[in-house]
């Protein structure tokens, strides 16, 4: 990172960088795979990244999911940029859709969490600003709320009716399509 | 609101879980949402998610635009109940409503559009609140689309005859938006109106309408179609990519000048039927 110049790009590609979690572990990840990190991304090319970068708010348990996922997109956003050149078009159309079959197949099944991890996953993406993590995150919450009562949500996601009667008695006046 | 701040104490953030969902995160799943799934269900899950869906008008931009292959079956509401919900909505939007999908009548317009002037797509289906069969003028609907200048999408589909002995209602809502860009008019068919198909006159285009510099599309369902109407279609929209009209119409007294105007037009479909009638 030191000195500039063309043959370095590999060089800045493979530069690692340790995340340290809330509860102290350590995690070595290339700068490629961190920099899907939109907050750790300014924080390295502000220069503050030696010694490591402390994530206060990221316990390790959910620090290495992020880091998975993070990997996964990574290695996917390098291959597409490295096979546009070497491949037909009818081939890199090709390339490109199994990669993104292959993506989906991993998020689908990055998915499979309980809710508290989803919840903790969705904070985590949000501090840590990873667009696409969020999204995913935030879709998998509005489709199990789908087509759910009022009641059923708050059951699934361990929410306490905190309306007043007053409050509730308002809300049926104003919206009494949820109530019948 | 004095005592909104006091309310966020409710929830202690380590413990509050679901409900202390920071609001952007929260906003974000309601976009996902969709207006008609937050007014059915997660906005009354608590406090916390009532105040987000209340609070953000731009999550209103949009009423009733999914689709219904998504409504779920025990979802299916009454349309007084759908209306309401949709009303309560327009009004979250406190006027930045941009698109609106749902039923209206006569008495419903046009206070809707009223509360939502900015609205660039509208798409409804219109009843009369009259029960009777008597053809009407819908002299109502015209009034109110007069008052939507940034209209560029309309779809009308009419749960009534039109008394088009006194009213063209192509040419008259022609009028009322000659900015659109897309129109799609679906007039009352021989289901709706509880007739057999000869009991019932189709929709006759035979008039002049204003010139629609920006009109792009234009469809127009169950109508009887004659040369003068299509002469005057083509002539009117300089700028018409894809016409669609369904209905009768007879092929064969087109003449040559008729034919090259229709080649310019990149999607054409006409009626393949003759009105039996002629």
């Amino acid at each position: 990172m030191a000195s500039a110049g063309s043959g370095d790009e590999k060089a800045a590609a493979a530069a690692m960088i340790t995340l340290i979690s809330s509860d102290n572990e350590k995690f070595e990840v290339t700068e490629a795979t961190a920099t899907l990190s939109q907050t750790i991304r300014h924080m390295i090319e502000d220069g503050c990244t030696d010694g490591g970068v402390p994530l206060p708010n990221v316990t390790s348990k959910i620090l290495a999911r992020v880091i998975e996922y993070c990997k996964k997109h990574a290695t996917a956003a390098a291959g597409e940029e490295g096979s546009s050149s070497s491949f037909s078009d009818a081939a890199f159309l090709e390339v490109d859709r199994a990669f993104l079959e292959e993506l989906e197949e991993f998020d689908d099944a990055f998915l499979e969490v309980d809710r508290a991890t989803l919840f903790d996953l969705i904070l985590a993406a949000n501090y840590l600003d990873i667009k696409g993590l969020l999204n995913l995150t935030c879709q998998k919450v509005a489709d199990s709320v789908k087509g759910k009562t009022p009641e059923q949500i708050r059951e699934m996601y361990n929410i306490v009716n905190d309306l007043t009667p007053e409050e509730e008695a308002e809300i049926r006046r104003e919206t009494q399509w949820a109530f019948e | 609101m004095s005592s909104s701040s006091d309310r966020r104490c409710r929830y202690d953030p380590a413990t509050g879980g679901w409900a202390s969902l920071p609001r952007d995160i929260l906003l974000d799943v309601f976009f996902k949402l969709g207006p008609r799934e937050i007014v059915l269900g997660a906005e009354f899950a608590c406090w916390a998610w009532r105040r987000t869906a209340l609070e953000e008008p731009s999550l209103w931009r949009h009423i009733g635009m999914e689709s219904p292959i998504n409504c779920w079956p025990w979802r299916c509401v009454n349309r007084d109940i759908e209306s309401a919900m949709m009303s309560a909505a327009v009004d979250r939007a406190a006027g930045q409503c941009e698109a609106f999908k749902g039923s209206s009548d006569e008495e419903s317009l046009i206070p809707l559009v009223e509360r939502a002037p900015s609205l660039k797509s509208l798409h409804i289906e219109h009843h009369s609140i009259y029960w009777d069969y008597d053809a009407r003028s819908g002299e109502e609907l015209v009034e109110a689309l007069k008052k939507l200048t940034l209209l560029e999408d309309l779809q009308i589909y009419f749960q009534y005859a039109i008394d088009w002995e006194e009213n063209n209602m192509l040419q008259s809502v022609c009028h009322a938006c000659p900015r659109l860009k897309k129109l799609v008019m679906i007039y009352a068919s021989g289901i709706v109106l509880e007739l057999n198909e000869d009991e019932y006159c189709k929709e006759p285009i035979d008039g002049e309408i204003p010139v629609m510099d920006d009109l792009h599309t234009l469809e127009l369902y169950e109508c009887d179609l004659s040369c003068k109407g299509l002469n005057a279609i083509l002539d009117s929209c300089p700028a018409l990519q894809t016409l669609h009209i369904d209905g009768y119409f007879n092929k064969q007294e087109m003449d040559q000048e008729l034919l090259m105007k229709c080649a310019r037009v990149k999607n054409l479909t006409l009626p393949k039927r003759v009105n039996p009638q002629d």
